[in-house]
């Protein structure tokens, strides 16, 4: 089936216009497919470490939303080991209003303001909960040790 | 007959009697046409009362002269030959002097079917020309019932010589006969033969069984696969004699066979026959080689019967063979095998098969149809030029190449003439002009209800004859005559001979007109058969016949009226004859008819009412109403009425005074409507009395040879008006893939049928009809995603059924079931409300507000700032998005990222989307049990129907909205308005609509025809095109007439605003006049292209002039894609489906076919 009308659209924005600190570039065998880096944020236990995800849009997309997965190991509260994600826009309050862009800024976001309470990785969470400091550590470690330049 | 042939007495008089030939003791029973003919037993030694030749005579033929008793000639004979005469008559047994002479072995040997002499030469054989009538005959058997006329004896005429090479010997011994001899052929008498047959045998006496009885073949029997007899016990035996009567030898079985026949029935005589090779000793079973000459006798002639009165009469005459039948069959066979022996071909006409032989022909059919198992109902697929597959039904059905057949000879032949036909003006009381064309179609018209003949020569042989000519007889010291070419005529069906031209009968007054069957009418025919009106007004006068003609059959129609009927006439009698003129057309055209006539007529001159509805007057008095004063009068009614008028009729006691009134001139409009004679309409269309009948269709032949039959009948076209005689000499034959009967349809189709198409040209090259350009597009459409899923299941639903039914084998007994099924997938591809129900909450029918469902901005503003208080930031959105509307029109929608066509407005948050996303996204909410909701701020729950539509129009369309006041303005700019979505659209339809927009754009006064065949989505239609703020005007069959005319007026006038006309393919696919508009869209596609192409020509016609623009809606991957598929394959499955339930049992394998071209995958 042809490419719709939308993603085409999207992707030349996202090439032309790339938001800071995210690329995301389709493969040349499946243009549904694409290659994304995010970079931690700033002031985040993850600065300095770039994460690649993998971005695939379904057949219904934009009605259904894009599945997202980091393939870097994270040590993050709404992420579980297997790069999974745990972010409201990426399942019941998904809207085709959304986009590619607005799908990995909300990621982005996620890294700086992790949310304990909506968990994914429950020992994670709860090492966050209980003492976020060493939590926060662990999660510098891992972004040294897996997501280093 | 005669039978002395002098040296140069090669003449046939054709008046000579046969009475005078007996009294010459030459006795021949001459079979002619219908039967045998019979002579009383002759008296052998009367004397020569017409001796039919005289030695001066040249070879002549007067073929003209008829009378049987000119006694003229009355030379008395020669002496010798009533000597020989008396010798040979004395009776039989003076032969049995003739040494072994094998009465038993041959003479009842069986006639085999062997296909022709196994030697034959047309070399001509030079011998002694003479004297002796080699060939005796006595009339013996008693009278037939049938006697029809007993053919003129003359003398004969050559028609060939054949050699037989494997003639036999019956004697032992020298002296017989050596080469070069002159050798006479004879028959046996069938004196002692109780043959109901009249016989007659030869001079010489043998008393043998004449014939036998053959098995009896029916016309319609030989065309089917029976093989030939081979168990006829006929005698058949042929014996050749001496100059001294001695019988030395016997023709082989093969050629005897015939031989015999036409011996026996006196068509023949052989003369100057020799031997050309033989043993000096004979012994018996010898091989003989002898040459005959053939001379066929003028008796054998007779003027051709052209009408079913004839012979042919007694051979449609199916199931059983009279012995006439018989007669005349064998007597065809044997002259076709003649033919075949002598090599005479026919120079034009009905074609002799090379065969010849009917009953080998018969073997040929036989074979054709072995090679077609099955026979008739058989179709091949044939892969044609670019691999498209083209379906040639074998069967009854035409294919297209066989109706190109039928009309190529209206091209080749009757179009020349056509051409240059005169014109004629028609007189002052018309008032329009005609083109040129439509002169000379008048003046064919006219000279066809005059009777004269010139405005096509109608030179064209009667089809069931052929010609032939004489050939030159070869022999010296004869001055001949016959160099230039007699001719003669030859019925290959019949076995007539006639040396008269037989003229292709036109006695009728009336016709065919016929416009091309794709392109169609358009032709201004109405203003043909206008001026025709015009022209030939005056009454024909009464016939003195005529009125007790009527009289019966008013009588015998209804028969307590008929004192009544019978004052009527006698007071009408004095005064004028039939002068009334009924035009019979389709409830849809009947006010068109009324409105032509008049605007072409000038005031006064045309009394014109239409006969229709409730208020039917008696019509009884047109007649006399018509001489009152110089107006013309002219009924217009339809079929319907006349078939119910009929149906009155034919109770008992009922009357109607249509078919009581004498028309001079009836006329049947798109006549094709009574194409199935049995069918109510066309019976009531055959009662009707006129003395000129025209039927106008174009479609003379719509898919069967037989719907022309239908018109013949209605035009009273002897003999073809006769079905049986229609059946026996063309569908029979065609069915049985014989090029004669299409030929025979070329034939009458070239005397009945005036054929005009757009594209032809007039004697000046230049085309007759000058037509705008006509541009046709298709669009493919896709589904959205909602209505493919509907249309999905539905389909789904269906293909499992059908599969199902299909490996039981039971599709045949489901086809009703299975069309109903297709007819909802139809349905589902034009809108899916067409195939669910409407309980969702969106009514496809607006319901409380205003018809095109336009809100007022002003009343939304209201709204929000009430809820102000409630929610302020978000109100500040919404009143910017109202405020902005009309210039924020390049606004992208969040889904599709795209330029938002058709923008819609979430209330109440006024977010935006183009409408198909947003309605895609509510939809694919509800399916996941969420909450419908906006998707810019998740404001939920939406809900469809609460949707607004922005719509923005053009500055042109502005004035019209202000004129017609009606419709509110949505903002004061006038350039948005704004509507509820309160009507659930479809891929066609907004298809349609947006189209409309376009065109409205370019050209603000447009007209456009929209076609559908479904009422319920022309009902769709409508409401779309009122959310247009289109206005539309509705014609379908389910109006009565006052309102489809009221429709199509309205929809003509002219106003300054655009107009759509939405029809019913069915109801106005025929006849309307649509040229004001020059759009056309067709929703759907229907089985054939042919109808869509007729419904195309409403606008594409005559009077047009500006580009048609015609666009085709298919959605693809459905079903329409495949009946496209199936339109090319040219066999629609509607055929069968709709002609009838009584298929329903076996259902003809091609319709099978095409169902799983509908259920196949791509």
């Amino acid at each position: 089936m042809a490419l719709p009308k939308r993603i085409i659209k999207e992707t030349e924005r996202l090439v032309a216009d790339p938001a800071p600190g995210i690329t995301a570039a389709p493969h040349e065998d499946n243009l549904r497919y694409f290659d994304v880096t995010i970079q931690g944020p700033d002031g985040s236990p993850f600065q300095q470490g770039v994460f690649h995800l993998e971005l695939f849009l379904p057949e219904e997309y934009p009605m259904s939303p894009p599945k997202v997965r980091f393939l870097t190991k994270i040590y993050h509260p709404n992420i579980d080991k297997l790069g999974r994600i745990c972010l409201d826009i990426l399942k019941d309050k998904w809207s085709p209003a959304l986009q590619i862009r607005t799908v990995l800024l909300s990621i982005q976001a996620l890294l700086s303001a992790p949310n304990p309470d909506d968990p994914l990785a429950t020992d994670v969470a709860k090492h966050y909960k209980e003492d976020e400091k060493d939590a926060q550590r662990v999660s510098r470690e891992w972004t040294e040790k897996y997501a280093s330049k | 007959m005669t039978h002395d042939f002098r040296p140069c007495d090669g003449l046939f008089f054709a008046d000579s009697d046969d009475e005078e030939d007996d009294a010459k003791s030459t006795t021949v029973t001459v079979p002619s046409q219908i039967g045998i003919s019979v002579q009383p037993a002759s008296h052998q030694l009367a004397p020569p009362s017409g001796p039919p030749y005289s030695p001066q005579e040249k070879r002549l033929f007067f073929a003209d002269s008829d009378d049987e008793d000119i006694p003229r000639f009355q030379t008395p004979r020669p002496i010798a030959i009533n000597s020989e005469l008396i010798m040979n008559g004395n009776d039989s047994e003076s032969d049995l002097e003739i040494p072994s002479f094998e009465e038993v072995p041959r003479a009842s040997s069986v006639s085999s079917m062997s296909s022709g002499p196994s030697l034959r030469s047309s070399s001509p054989v030079p011998g002694p020309s003479h004297e002796e009538p080699p060939v005796k005959k006595r009339r013996l058997s008693p009278p037939s019932k049938v006697q029809v006329r007993t053919g003129p004896s003359g003398h004969s005429a050559y028609l060939g010589s054949f050699l037989v090479g494997n003639a036999w010997s019956t004697v032992r011994g020298k002296g017989y006969i050596k080469s070069g001899d002159t050798i006479h052929i004879e028959r046996d008498d069938p004196d002692d033969f109780k043959s109901g047959l009249p016989v007659s045998g030869k001079g010489k006496k043998k008393a043998l069984p004449g014939n036998g009885k053959k098995k009896q073949l029916t016309l319609g029997a030989m065309l089917k696969s029976q093989p030939p007899k081979t168990t006829k016990k006929a005698d058949t035996v042929v014996r050749l004699t001496n100059d001294r009567g001695f019988e030395f030898g016997r023709l082989p079985q093969h050629v005897s066979s015939w031989v015999s026949r036409l011996l026996d029935f006196g068509i023949v005589d052989f003369k100057g026959s020799t031997v050309v090779d033989c043993p000096a000793t004979l012994h018996s079973g010898a091989d003989l080689i002898v040459s005959l000459s053939v001379y066929v006798r003028a008796s054998a002639f007779k003027p051709p019967s052209t009408s079913a009165e004839g012979a042919p009469k007694a051979l449609f005459n199916q199931g059983q063979e009279t012995q006439d039948e018989q007669t005349l069959r064998e007597r065809k066979s044997a002259l076709l095998s003649l033919f075949d022996a002598v090599n005479l071909r026919p120079c034009r006409g009905a074609r002799v098969q090379d065969n010849g032989n009917m009953e080998n022909g018969s073997d040929g059919m036989n074979n054709k149809l072995a090679q077609h198992p099955g026979g008739a109902k058989k179709k091949r697929i044939e892969i044609v030029g670019d691999g498209e597959e083209v379906e040639v039904e074998e069967a009854e059905e035409l294919s297209d190449s066989e109706l190109d057949v039928i009309y190529k000879k209206r091209f080749s032949r009757a179009q020349k003439h056509d051409q240059s036909m005169a014109e004629m003006d028609p007189p002052g009381t018309f008032t329009l002009t005609l083109r040129g064309y439509q002169k000379q179609a008048l003046m064919w018209m006219h000279s066809r209800e005059s009777g004269e003949m010139s405005a096509r020569e109608a030179v064209s042989m009667h089809p069931l004859w052929s010609e032939y000519a004489f050939p030159a007889e070869p022999r010296d010291g004869i001055i001949d005559l016959t160099a230039d070419e007699k001719p003669f005529y030859f019925n290959p069906y019949s076995g007539e001979l006639s040396l008269d031209f037989p003229k292709a009968e036109r006695t009728l007054k009336g016709g065919i007109l016929a416009a091309d069957s794709f392109i169609s009418v358009g032709m201004g025919k109405t203003i043909m058969l206008s001026a025709l009106i015009h022209t030939n007004r005056d009454p024909e006068p009464i016939l003195p016949d005529d009125t007790s003609k009527d009289l019966a059959r008013i009588r015998q129609l209804k028969l307590d009226n008929a004192f009544r009927s019978r004052a009527l006439r006698q007071t009408k009698k004095p005064a004028k004859g039939p002068s009334a003129t009924l035009i019979v057309a389709p409830t849809s055209l009947l006010s068109q008819w009324h409105e032509e006539l008049q605007r072409s007529s000038a005031p006064g001159t045309l009394k014109v009412s239409v006969w229709h509805g409730q208020n039917r007057l008696d019509l009884d008095g047109i007649e006399d109403n018509s001489m009152d004063d110089a107006s013309i009068t002219v009924i217009i009614t339809s079929y319907g009425v006349l078939a119910s008028e009929h149906s009155k009729l034919l109770k008992s006691g009922g009357q109607s005074s249509i078919f009581q009134v004498e028309w001079l001139r009836v006329i049947l409009d798109e006549a094709h409507h009574c194409k199935s004679r049995t069918s109510k309409t066309a019976r009531a269309v055959y009662a009707l009395r006129a003395r000129r009948r025209w039927a106008v269709t174009g479609t003379p032949i719509v898919n069967k040879l037989e719907d022309l039959h239908s018109l013949l009948q209605f035009l009273e076209y002897t003999p073809w008006s006769s079905y049986s005689f229609f059946r026996s000499f063309i569908t029979v034959p065609f069915l049985a893939r014989d090029p004669k009967a299409i030929e025979i349809v070329q034939v009458i189709l070239e005397s009945v049928l005036l054929r005009r198409e757009k594209n032809m040209r007039d004697n000046s090259g230049k085309r007759i009809v000058e037509l705008p350009a006509k541009e046709v597009t298709v669009d493919t459409l896709h589904f959205t995603p909602a209505e493919q899923k509907i249309y999905e299941s539905i389909y789904n639903a269906a293909k499992r059924n059908f599969d199902q039914l299909n490996a039981k084998g039971l599709v045949g007994k489901n086809y009703t079931h299975i069309l109903a099924m297709i007819m909802r997938l139809r349905q589902a591809v034009l809108h899916p409300d067409l195939v669910t129900d409407t309980s969702d909450g969106i009514e496809t029918k607006p319901s409380g507000h205003s018809k095109d469902g336009a809100i007022d901005v002003d009343t939304l503003m209201n709204d929000i700032s009430e809820r102000d208080s409630e929610s302020g930031s978000k109100a500040a959105y919404a009143e910017s998005v109202l405020a902005n509307l009309d210039m924020s029109n390049d606004a992208e929608c969040p889904i599709c990222l795209d330029v938002m066509q058709t923008p819609s407005i979430i209330p109440p948050c006024m977010h935006q989307c183009c409408k198909e996303c947003i309605i895609s996204y509510l939809a694919t909410c509800t399916d996941k049990g969420e909450v419908p909701r906006c998707p810019t701020c998740s404001h939920g729950p939406v809900k469809e129907q609460d949707l607004i539509e922005v719509l923005r129009s053009s500055g042109q369309d502005s004035p019209h909205r202000e004129s017609t006041g009606d419709e509110k303005e949505g903002t004061s700019t006038s350039e948005v308005f704004l509507r509820r979505n309160d009507f659930r659209s479809s891929t066609k339809l907004d298809a349609l609509v947006q189209n409309l927009r376009r065109i409205r754009d370019q050209d603000p006064y447009f007209r456009a025809v929209v076609f559908s065949q479904f009422t319920s989505f022309l009902s769709l239609i409508s409401v779309a095109l009122d959310r247009e703020r289109l206005s539309w005007y509705r014609f379908d069959g389910s109006m009565d007439l006052k309102k489809r005319n009221a429709a199509i007026s309205e929809f003509k006038q002219n106003e300054r605003k655009p107009k759509v006309l939405i029809v019913s393919l069915k109801a106005g696919g025929v006849g309307l006049n649509l040229t004001s508009a020059n759009h056309v869209f067709m929703m759907d596609c229907w089985w054939n292209a042919a109808t869509e192409n007729q419904a195309i020509d409403r606008v594409h016609r005559i009077g047009q002039e500006k580009t048609v623009y015609v666009k085709h809606f298919i959605v693809d991957h459905t079903i329409e894609g495949r009946i496209l598929q199936i339109q090319k394959r040219k066999t629609a499955i509607v055929k069968e489906a709709f002609r009838g339930s009584d298929k329903s049992d076996k259902t003809d394998p091609e319709s099978l076919e095409n169902l799983k071209v509908i259920f196949g995958d791509d």
